[in-house]
């Protein structure tokens, strides 16, 4: 049997149909976990977290570790959005760019 | 307009399709209809926000295959799903012949499975598998050509 007999073969075949009870799950697609939220929502929550890392800022024993997990936190809310847009460098690229990125200099390099 | 209009004329125009694409990656119907279905959650989201610039096949394909792989990872081992990936659509398919095609279809890796699929079934080039797959064309053919020797072997082996 060589290639094209292979695929001649193959080709008197298809993938098999869905069932029809999917369309009706599809259409009515919503995931009860994942709460849509607008761009204003992601920046009310953006400001939330900058608010935190500003008292975080303020503090004089600020570490390197508190900066760090400022630094996460964003790096989450980022990533957060980025997938419930869907994923892909895209979607991480316009998460980046609406939730701001809070300024931070751990009070060692301040010194 | 809500989402489920866009939503119903975006599975009717590639769901079936799409379906067809998951069930053979990940061999198995319910994992094929989650894969689907969660795809379809994520462009829903999607919508609600703001439509999607274009929601072609290929689109929607990209977001159906990482499902796929993503439930791969999650579940390293699902229970083997007896029923068949593929069907009959020419007179000269024998209910016989069905049968080792479909095992031998489910004897291949999944990443040897979509290509064979996505060659055979969809009709891609290499250098649209490499694309979609995002894999160099000589690993897309590679594993093409390692899947159609284990395909042969089987057929073969059965007299065909």
């Amino acid at each position: 049997m060589n290639d094209d007999e292979l695929e001649l073969t193959l080709r008197r075949y298809k993938g098999v149909d869905p069932p029809s009870s999917l369309r009706a799950r599809v259409v009515t697609a919503r995931d009860p976990l994942r709460v849509p939220l607008t761009r204003l929502d992601w920046v009310l929550a953006a400001a939330a977290l900058l608010l935190t890392a500003g008292a975080a800022l303020t503090d004089p024993d600020l570490s390197d570790t508190a900066v760090n997990e400022v630094q996460a936190a964003w790096e989450m809310s980022v990533e957060e959005l980025a997938a419930t847009m869907g994923g892909g460098d895209e979607a991480l690229a316009y998460a980046q760019m609406v939730v701001p990125r809070p300024e931070l200099t751990p009070q060692a390099e301040e010194e | 307009m809500g989402t489920a209009e866009p939503l119903a004329a975006w599975y009717d125009e590639h769901g079936p399709r799409l379906y067809r694409y998951a069930l053979l990656l990940l061999a198995n119907r319910e994992a094929a209809q989650d894969a689907v279905h969660e795809a379809f959650v994520r462009l829903g989201t999607a919508l609600a926000r703001r439509p999607p610039p274009e929601v072609s096949f290929g689109y929607l394909a990209v977001i159906v295959r990482n499902e796929c792989y993503s439930a791969l990872r999650r579940r390293k081992r699902r229970a083997e799903d007896p029923a068949p990936i593929v069907e009959p659509i020419s007179p000269q398919a024998s209910e016989e012949e069905r049968l080792i095609v479909d095992a031998a279809l489910k004897a291949l890796s999944t990443e040897q499975r979509e290509v064979v699929y996505l060659k055979v079934f969809e009709g891609l080039t290499f250098q649209e598998i490499s694309d979609r797959c995002g894999i160099s064309i000589n690993t897309a053919g590679s594993r093409y050509r390692y899947a159609a020797e284990a395909l042969r072997r089987t057929l073969s082996g059965s007299g065909r």
